[in-house]
């Protein structure tokens, strides 16, 4: 189908001196800050900082949504900077799956719908494996019953569920998730990264999540902290145990 | 594209306010199309009974009948050229005011695929709308003009109506009539106002006519150029294309308007879309399938509004529903739905992905 992450020596992501400005010269915030980050092809990432220190818009420069004002990122090896924006779409529809902070399901389309409709972006029809992809996640994720539903018909929780399911249906090499916890109870939170967990690393895909929630650190392989667009010393997951 | 037909479905109420609009357009549309159609065919009825046949007319006339003059010795001229199979000649004159029916009275000689011979025994071949009028039936009398000379009925034909219906009798017939109730207006003796030529079996009508049109003092013309050459039709049809021209418009901009204020309402869900890899064509596509999928139950409404009202409208009122026409108008809305949709584009594509996260 298309070219997957196969050799996992190849990082899933590698930022090299990512600087994001935004604004004119008057006005000017740097939200990257020569940004240096290397993600492995199954590696876990929980990015904490506080407001403003640029945490999305890592999110937003990783996953190709936005060009840096300079540096290089690479995405299962492809240096990502110099694509179009027709091949930056197409790229973020078979290489990175995204959770953003609000959930953003398509609210006319039933669950098991949601999911599909990536599949329909590059125009390919929707086959009887992508049905059986679908039907497969939404069990994954405890919605098996739940495929018909809209989303106004569904919790806060089970909507972030079928966000994920989104997010992996059309097999990325990268996930970028942001905030996924905020808006849930701490138990739904926890289910929510036990999911993230579970479903990243049954599948090998590299993960990217931000969080402001301390009780969900203990899920990462690696935490790093952003200040004012900088990284800081990375900690290691399991030392905050 | 496929979201975007869900939501038509799923959701009909947010469209109901641009089906309406759209639907009450169609309707105008439509109208319009049925007076612009009704009025020109009402006008035209005794030249469109000459389909197939060459109208000779005196130079200069401009192809009018009531300004030319031909002499009838032209007829043995025309008859003598290869391809002619008769000629014969062709008079009208219109009643004026008065508290009798108007009409007007055709003087002719030839039979036509639409009109039958004159009869011999000064029977007269009238309208059908004035048959439908005022309730008259084959065998009936009518006293023509003010010495009220009788005439019977002997046919009564579809769609002749000039302005006002058409009663068609012999050019000798006529003459006699004439020359009592409105002596000036007869053509002098040997002149008529116009002739008649029938082609020969297969020749070509557009050879006949180049043939024809060397003789000098008379203009020759078909059915068809002599009805564009009619005041009463190029006046009627300017205006009438004029106002669906602009109806038109009017409804690409209902589109474009809707369609851009739904867009904005939409940006969210567009950032989302385009951050999970959709690209702007892909959803531009979604809107202009929504425009189409309802513009079309639009024409099948409004449509059937139309014929409603069309058969509430009293007979007199000159409304024809033509297939041609109404063809016409479903294309030209789905063309206006079209394109009023395409003018979201420039939106769609400055809605940035980047504003789905965070
Ligand atoms: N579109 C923008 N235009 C101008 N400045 C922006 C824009 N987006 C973000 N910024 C600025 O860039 C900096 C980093 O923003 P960013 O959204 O990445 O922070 P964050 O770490 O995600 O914060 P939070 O935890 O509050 O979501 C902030 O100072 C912010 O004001
Ligand atoms: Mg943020």
């Amino acid at each position: 189908m298309k070219p997957k992450h196969m050799d996992t020596n190849i990082p899933a992501l590698q930022l090299d001196k990512v600087r994001k400005v935004y604004g004119t010269d008057d006005q000017e915030v740097v939200a990257l800050d020569d940004v240096s980050l290397t993600v492995g092809s199954d590696e876990m990432m929980l990015l904490v900082g506080p407001s403003g220190s640029g945490k999305t818009t890592l999110l937003t420069v990783a996953g190709a949504l936005l060009r840096p004002t300079s540096g290089s990122v690479r995405v299962g090896g492809v240096e990502i900077t110099d694509l179009g924006d027709r091949q930056l779409a197409e790229f973020r529809r078979d290489q990175v799956g995204f959770v953003f902070q609000s959930v953003n399901l398509v609210p006319f389309l039933t669950a098991r719908e949601n999911l599909l409709v990536v599949r329909q972006f590059g125009g390919s029809r929707i086959d009887a494996a992508a049905k059986q992809r679908a039907d497969q996640l939404l069990d994954e994720l405890g919605l098996g019953g739940r495929g018909a539903s809209l989303p106004s018909q569904l919790s806060g929780g089970q909507k972030q569920r079928v966000a994920i399911g989104r997010a992996l249906m059309n097999d990325p090499s990268l996930v970028l998730v942001d905030e996924p916890t905020s808006a849930l109870d701490s138990e739904l939170g926890k289910q929510v990264m036990d999911l993230l967990r579970r479903e990243i690393k049954g599948r090998g895909v590299a993960a990217i999540i931000v969080t402001h929630d301390d009780r969900v650190l203990e899920y990462a392989d690696r935490i790093v902290r952003i200040v004012d667009g900088a990284l800081e010393t990375a900690a290691d997951g399991s030392s905050t145990d | 594209m496929g979201i975007a037909l869900k939501e038509l479905i799923r959701r009909p109420s947010r469209f109901v306010s641009v089906g309406g609009a759209l639907t009450m357009l169609v309707v105008l549309l439509v109208v319009l199309g049925g007076f612009l159609d009704g009025l020109a065919l009402n006008s035209t009825g005794p030249y469109r009974a000459h389909e197939g046949r060459l109208l000779v007319f005196s130079d200069g006339s401009e192809l009018l009948i009531q300004r030319s003059k031909v002499d009838t010795a032209r007829g043995d001229q025309l008859a003598s050229v290869e391809g002619v199979a008769a000629v014969g000649a062709l008079n009208q004159i219109a009643s004026t005011a008065g508290d009798t029916v108007d009409i007007v009275l055709f003087g002719y000689d030839l039979s036509t695929e639409v009109i039958p011979p004159p009869s011999a025994e000064g029977g007269a071949v009238i309208d059908r709308a004035l048959a439908d009028r005022y309730d008259v039936t084959e065998g009936d009398t009518l006293l023509l003009r003010a010495t009220s000379e009788p005439v019977t009925v002997s046919a009564i034909v579809d769609d002749l109506s000039q302005g006002s219906p058409t009663v068609w009798i012999s050019t000798q017939r006529w003459r006699e009539i004439v020359g009592v109730g409105n002596p000036a207006a007869l053509p002098p003796v040997g002149t008529d106002q116009a002739l008649v030529v029938e082609p020969a079996g297969d020749t070509d009508l557009a050879t006949l006519a180049t043939r024809l049109t060397a003789i000098d003092g008379i203009d020759v013309a078909t059915s068809d150029e002599v009805i564009d050459a009619l005041p009463v039709v190029q006046q009627q049809s300017s205006t009438f294309q004029g106002i669906i021209g602009v109806t038109f418009v009017v409804t690409l901009m209902v589109v474009a308007l809707f369609f851009t204020l739904i867009t904005l309402e939409r940006v969210d869900l567009y950032a989302v879309l385009k951050a999970l890899g959709a690209r702007t064509g892909y959803l531009v596509a979604g809107i202009s399938a929504q425009a189409i999928g309802v513009s079309l139950v639009a024409l099948v409404l409004g449509l059937g509004l139309s014929m409603a009202f069309v058969g509430l409208l009293p007979a007199e009122l000159p409304v024809r529903l033509v297939p041609g026409r109404l063809l016409q108008t479903g294309v030209g809305v789905l063309l206006s739905a079209l394109i009023g949709s395409l003018f979201t584009l420039r939106r769609v594509l400055n809605i940035d992905p980047a504003e789905a996260i965070g």
